[in-house]
């Protein structure tokens, strides 16, 4: 954008003079469209071209299919056949489109030159870097990410041509306590995959697995599957001091004491050792009856002992650990507990899988890192290589890495863009995005997955792979292939089974790799249980609330930061956007004298003491203060910097001697009310649904013996005999349209199945990225400004015993046959159209905003301002998709121009669309499948069969909206009586 | 003081230079009055520039409520212009003579109030460079209005309303333009005043056709008063918003808007015969009349607010309850009760004679009036909106900037501002009107 008066700006200008009615010509500048002077063979215009690969947000490694229009990569979807991931894809995943086309991405490689940066051409960075490791040589310490491919692998070339030791690989959610404990009741030291598919109970002890614990589409997908509205499915029991977004699916959430996991754990070993419902490893855990255990945790002993008998008695079962917010300086131990509850119920082998287990085995530890530290500080190493962490955001300020880094004399990062450890360097090389250059991943065992550059790098970067190639050249490697590609290719040749390498890896790359998990082998306790089983150690006083530590869906370990969507979407458990967080009961809110979210809290307890926004979570317990983690970069970018606090920093160097790993867990924190007040965006505004039946369950009793329900839940004195069929939509019926084959062709509707939804909000970030959403920023988002045109509603629903449930409803527009919206728009902006759409026509529309008021669902948003997107961000734009300017109203579409492709392949093919042909971008991300579109008109149709259902219902009908999304409602699975 | 003025006997031969003299030199007051509203509006046109460069961001109706105070003030000012026609057409056709001496201030205000109100659509839209897509204009490309379109029908409502009123005003003004023509030097003035009076003389045959016309146009006139504030009523009861959608929205309007016409004619009333001394035709007893139907049309908001809420209580439908419990208990609750205490407690005061002629009094009453009618429109337009059927969406305050701020004492000043011109060239009492109802002179008598 330049400075000044623009032509258009004057003629706005001009019109507020009284000339505004006869200017028309207000329009956008008309952008010159240059053609392919010679066209590439294999981009045709308006097609789109798809590339498999896979995702490197997290450890999960989901496969990836990568939609490219015009030599640019404008989408991302799941891969269907991927193993992980299923088809689905998390928010994270979509975000990862706006780390490719970030504004702040790095244009050069640059080297420091005092406090500014000189640009460097690559070969001289590259020669540069070369050089330095040369001069350090063993003295050379590389620092990556979690790596398993041949990245990692070249590394190890270039690091034994140097005769360097130093090569650490570093997650700050690394899961360090699970690989322990695995280790030590099973003598391997992975991750296991766990197989939520299978399990017809699951016990959650603070694990998220929803969110940020080892690999959440997968098992998202897993629960779904095995509950999608069966009355026999999977029951969902977390043990949890903070509803976080697995516990707010919870078929029973047990609220216990924040930090009493291993206790409860093992008081379900020891009811289940003492009532011999199963072989417990080592026998019944002294000192862990019912009677304890109560007191340690809060849970009745009576609940414990049904609990453990279900446990028990349900098999296949589950029970998983290690989620980051309960990670104390016990969390071994309680890895372990849980560990000993899947062995005791035989679930080794069946839901917990070590031989498909994830690839992290080879990932340091915290301590691992601190221990480098120290050497750096020691002056032991010249030459340290960052690639992917940002240990001086996620690691304690008090562990002193900072100091130790200016220790080194020459340091290189291989950022993107500039974070607070990379900033520090002296020499950046902004390597490619995965999504521009060759790379391989191994995220579980047996599960390779291949990335391809799917587009020309935006800024002529190169990729990780390309410069340690060259670089361990330089210093006498003797990687085998002509380049990177070459090494790569001669890695994979291990994969093949025998015949063509050629045809095998085309194979491979058409693909996104090649998969053949092992399959599960059922694995005894092969250890000693001879662990001390203490309660996590928390600095501060007993009276003191216990301070968490939260990851958030789409902060993950800070990475998320700089990703506007992944700061505007709001958070799934809490809903807030684009800030810090401290999460406050009710209660406690009411005893501080906070009244308002946003209300600011000191909150000391930690070596820092933090000033946070209050937001009150409400199903939160009285004893726990959280602090969402993430946010407070110093650097990494314009979305990220300066925005809230970083907790992480500010930490305890507190570890878990067992594992090594950072105890999030650590403190007990004195919270007060600091004066003042910010702003804190809330996407939710109430939270109680007041009997409106929007977000409606089903007990397993009605499931099975089905009973006409109430067409007008809280509204009994509504209720009409037969069904109520007004007069007007009569009227409707007769309506000429309504004969018409035009009408009667295709009629598009829509499936949610709120037993499969977990809130998780991929949906959302699948709309924004598919329909060229706009982001407000946070003064707007505070001002409910937020433009997504899907959200996921979320209600309490409070028990008579203090417990809250929570519900979770996809909204979206309805594309209601008999819309509210429609009739009032003055000039026809928004119609009916043939096939059952409410379209919206943004040309026509002047904004009187009326349309968005008559929507019972409140599914239209208004563009408030003209759409901010730096370059080269808006290379992600959709170009089948109008960017909307200021002034006009918007909404869902059902991805018409979807529906638009499907239908001019199937009439090139002289064929109807077939069903599951025409996805929308919700349904398609979706990692549970819990979104089902399809044409309502087709009687063989996915979603015509599941509207007939019965747990189907639709929200609002008796505002006889006629809405096309059909809701199934949630099936509340209650304890089994044992 | 007031008393003795009023029981000077006005005489026949008083009337026309005694009218007159208001077109004459103003003082220092009405200069600076209308400088400060050239000054409101031209800060207004800042705010409204601001608004479209920057976007609506600049407002303050946000997500649910996207309605805010442009369109409060929209319907307060077309409440506003109701009262005009009330008192010029109705009450002429009724008889009521005590109208004679304040209908054209009524009328002129009438005209000017809806001349306020249409800018406030414009000022609402997101696009008002496109406003003109919502009149039905011949077009090659076929576009259409939406005829099922409440807003629509607020186009011609307001616009017909206009036409009239604007016609109305005029033709009572012919006379008295004639003999202002006849009053002023010959010059520019002259000139206009000659061209508008489109060659008055005043003769039995004139006034024949004259007095014709002007029953014509109030007859046409009088069923507008009910009908244009009953179309812009059903911007709100055509939705199907809970608070909005209510069959008592048209009779309910219309009170209100009356109630609120005549609430401002008494604010404008009070200081405008002082500065145009005009106390001698605008007398106490005018106002007591006034202020008597104020008093009657508190009582029917009164009822009107009273048969919302039994109807709420009554069928108990959740969503309208929420709504109604939201206005008097909810974050805003100080509109809601402030409505209540300046449309229905305060007027009650207007039971006391010694209220209704007090001038200070009623005229602090009729501010609150004015306060209470914006208050009524924005707990209708605003509070109702932050309470849909989706409880996720609820939102607590509506914050109101700088912009709307801007705007809101814009429209004031632009307002104003057209009528202090109106009093400067055209006489403010209606003349001829007035002459009617004069007792006859003694000499006349004699004659």
């Amino acid at each position: 954008m330049s400075g000044g008066l623009k032509r258009r700006d004057f003629l706005k200008l001009v019109g507020v003079g009284g000339a505004g009615l006869a200017l028309s010509s207000c329009k956008k500048e008309t952008e010159k469209l240059i053609p392919f002077v010679q066209q590439p063979e294999d981009i045709i215009p308006g097609i789109p071209t798809y590339y498999a690969s896979s995702c490197r947000d997290c450890a999960a490694g989901c496969g990836l299919v990568v939609k490219t229009r015009e030599g640019r990569v404008i989408k991302l979807d799941g891969n269907a056949d991927h193993p992980v991931n299923r088809g689905g894809l998390c928010a994270r995943g979509h975000g990862a489109l706006q780390d490719l086309y970030n504004p702040d991405r790095l244009r050069t490689p640059v080297k420091k030159n005092g406090s500014a940066w000189d640009k460097i051409s690559w070969d001289d960075a590259i020669a540069l870097l070369a050089q330095k490791a040369k001069a350090a040589g063993a003295r050379t310490a590389v620092l990556t990410g979690h790596e398993t491919g041949s990245v990692d692998a070249l590394i190890g070339e270039w690091m034994k041509a140097l005769a360097s030791p130093h090569h650490l690989r570093y997650e700050a959610f690394g899961f360090e306590p699970l690989r322990e404990a695995t280790r030590i009741a099973f003598g391997k030291a992975v991750v296991p995959s766990y197989h939520f598919d299978k399990a017809k109970l699951v016990f959650s002890f603070g694990a998220d697995f929803l969110q940020d614990w080892t690999s959440p589409v997968k098992a998202a997908r897993g629960m779904a599957d095995a509950r999608g509205g069966k009355s026999d499915g999977q029951r969902y029991v977390a043990f949890d001091a903070r509803p976080n977004l697995a516990a707010s699916n919870a078929d029973e959430h047990v609220s216990i004491k924040p930090g009493s996991d291993m206790a409860v754990a093992l008081g379900l070993l020891h009811v289940i050792a003492s009532e011999n419902l199963g072989s417990v490893p080592g026998g019944a855990p002294a000192g862990f009856d019912p009677a304890s255990v109560e007191a340690l945790s809060g849970v009745k002993q009576d609940s414990l002992k049904r609990l453990a008998r279900e446990f028990a008695k349900t098999r296949p079962g589950l029970a998983v650990a290690g989620g980051v917010a309960t990670q104390g300086d016990n969390a071994t131990a309680l890895c372990l507990a849980v560990h000993l509850l899947n062995a005791a119920v035989g679930a080794v082998g069946t839901t917990v899988d070590l031989d498909g287990a994830m690839r992290m085995e080879n990932l340091a530890s915290a301590r691992d890192l601190v221990e480098l530290g120290k050497k750096m500080a020691a002056k032991e190493i010249e030459l340290l290589v960052v690639y992917g962490p940002n240990p001086l955001y996620t690691l304690p300020r008090s562990l002193a890495f900072q100091a130790a880094m200016q220790a080194v004399p020459f340091k290189v990062s291989f950022a993107r863009q500039l974070d607070e450890t990379s900033e520090l360097c002296d020499l950046i090389l902004p390597v490619s995005h995965p999504l521009e250059s060759w790379d391989d991943a191994e995220p579980v065992a047996g599960v390779r997955n291949l990335m391809q550059p799917a587009m020309r790098p935006v800024f002529g970067s190169r990729s990780a792979g390309e410069v340690v190639f060259a670089a361990a050249k330089q210093n006498g490697a003797t990687p085998r292939g002509a380049d990177f590609l070459g090494y790569m290719q001669e890695q994979w040749k291990g994969a093949q089974s025998g015949g063509d390498f050629d045809a095998f890896w085309e194979k491979a790359v058409q693909s996104g790799g090649v998969w053949n998990p092992p399959a599960a082998q059922p694995h005894g306790f092969a250890g000693t249980v001879n662990v001390k089983w203490a309660a996590p150690k928390l600095q501060g006083s007993d009276s003191d609330p216990v301070l968490m530590l939260v990851p958030t869906a789409h902060m993950y370990d800070g990475r998320g930061a700089n990703k506007p969507w992944m700061q505007e979407v709001p958070d799934p458990v809490t809903k807030t956007m684009w800030h810090t967080w401290a999460e406050i009961s009710p209660t406690m809110a009411k005893k501080l004298g906070v009244t308002e979210d946003g209300d600011l809290l000191d909150i000391e307890g930690l070596e820092e003491k933090l000033n946070v926004r209050a937001y009150i979570h409400d199903g939160l317990r009285d004893d726990v203060v959280a602090i969402s983690l993430g946010q407070g970069h110093t650097s990494y970018g314009r979305y990220a910097k300066d925005r809230g606090v970083n907790a992480m920093t500010a930490m305890r160097p507190v570890m878990d001697e067992a594992s090594g790993a950072l105890a999030f867990m650590q403190a007990r924190a004195k919270v007060t009310r600091a004066g003042g007040h910010k702003k804190l965006s809330l996407a939710q505004g109430g939270s109680d649904q007041l009997g409106r039946g929007i977000a409606q369950t089903v007990t397993i009793d009605e499931l099975l013996h089905p009973k006409p329900a109430p067409k007008y839940p809280g509204n009994d004195d509504f209720e009409v005999e037969g069904t109520y069929v007004p007069n007007y939509k009569k009227e409707y019926e007769k309506h000429p349209l309504s004969g018409n084959p035009m009408m009667t062709k295709h009629r598009w509707g829509m499936a949610i199945d709120l037993d499969r939804c977990t809130g998780c909000s991929a949906c959302v970030t699948a709309c924004y990225t598919e329909n060229n959403i706009q982001i407000v920023g946070e003064n707007e988002t505070w001002k409910r400004r937020d433009m997504g045109w899907i959200r996921i509603e979320k209600y309490l629903e409070h028990g008579a015993d203090g417990s809250v449930e929570v519900r979770m409803v996809p909204m979206a527009c309805q594309q209601c046959d008999n819309a509210p919206c429609e009739y009032v728009c003055p000039v026809y902006a928004t119609y009916h159209n043939p096939e059952g759409i409410s379209a919206q026509i943004y040309n026509r529309c002047i904004g009187t905003r009326y349309c968005a008021n008559n929507c019972p669902y409140r599914a239209r948003k208004f563009n408030y301002q003209e759409p901010v997107i730096p370059e080269p961000l808006n290379w992600q734009l959709n170009p089948d998709v109008t960017v909307r300017s200021k002034g006009v109203m918007e909404k869902c579409s059902f991805c018409i121009q979807r529906i638009r492709v499907g239908r001019d392949a199937a009439k090139d093919e002289g064929r109807d669309i077939k069903d599951g042909e025409v996805v929308t971008a919700c349904a398609q991300s979706c990692p549970t499948q819990a979104i089902v579109f399809g044409d309502q008109n087709d009687p063989g149709s996915r979603v015509s069969q599941i509207a007939k259902d019965p747990r189907g219902y639709k929200v609002l009908e008796i505002l006889n909206t006629q809405p096309n999304i059909h809701y199934l409602k949630r099936v509340r699975r209650e304890a089994a009586k044992v | 003081m007031e008393t003795a003025v009023a029981t000077k006997e006005p005489k026949y031969q008083d009337v026309n230079p005694d009218i007159l003299a208001t077109l004459g030199g103003m003082g220092k007051l009405y200069w600076a009055s209308l400088a400060l509203c050239v000054l409101l509006v031209i800060w207004g046109g800042a705010c409204w520039t601001y608004q479209i460069y920057n976007g609506m961001w600049v407002y303050g109706a946000t997500y649910p409520a996207v309605w805010g105070t442009y369109i409060v003030n929209f319907v307060f000012w077309v409440g506003i212009a109701h009262s005009g026609t009330l008192i010029s057409a109705i009450l002429f056709l009724l008889r009521a003579k005590f109208r004679r001496a304040i209908y054209r201030c009524a009328e002129a205000m009438t005209v000017f109030a809806v001349m306020t109100a249409g800018l406030f659509p414009v000022l609402h839209v997101g696009r008002p460079w496109f406003i003109y897509f919502a009149l039905p204009y011949p077009n090659q490309r076929q576009l259409w209005v939406n005829f099922r379109s409440p807003l629509v029908w607020d186009v011609f409502a307001v616009s017909t309303y206009f036409t009239v009123s604007s016609l109305f005003l005029y033709t009572g003004l012919i006379p008295d333009i004639a003999a202002a023509r006849d009053a002023v030097k010959p010059g520019i003035r002259k000139f206009v005043y000659t061209l508008l009076s489109l060659g008055w003389r005043g003769t039995d045959r004139e006034w024949k056709h004259f007095n014709g016309a002007y029953i014509y146009l109030a007859a046409f006139a009088t069923p507008l008063v009910l009908s244009v504030h009953s179309v812009v009523s059903w911007d709100f009861a055509m939705s199907i918003n809970p608070g909005w959608h209510s069959t008592i929205f048209a009779p309910y309007f219309v009170a209100g808007a009356i109630f609120s016409g005549v609430g401002m004619v008494i604010t404008i009333m009070v200081p405008l015969r002082k500065m145009l001394k005009l106390e001698r035709w605008v007398t106490i007893d005018h106002f007591d009349k006034m202020a008597k139907l104020c008093l009657f049309t508190s009582m029917i908001v009164g009822y009107a607010y009273f048969t919302e809420f039994f109807l709420v209580w009554y069928h108990g439908n959740e969503f309208e309850v929420e709504v109604f419990r939201n206005r008097f208990f909810g974050p805003m609750w100080a509109a809601g009760w402030m409505m209540l205490a300046c449309n229905v407690f305060f007027p009650i005061l207007l039971f006391w004679k010694k209220v209704r002629t007090n001038l200070t009094m009623l005229w602090i009453l009729s501010l609150f009036v004015n306060v209470g009618m914006w208050l009524e429109r924005f707990v209708i337009v605003v509070q109702s909106l932050t309470r849909p059927f989706l409880p996720y969406v609820n939102t607590q305050i509506y914050r109101i900037g700088f912009v709307e701020t801007g705007i809101f004492f814009g429209s004031f000043g632009w307002f104003f501002m057209w009528f202090l011109l109106f009093t400067r060239f055209l006489p403010i009492v209606a003349i001829a009107e007035v002459k009617e109802i004069l007792p006859f002179t003694k000499k006349a008598k004699v004659a």
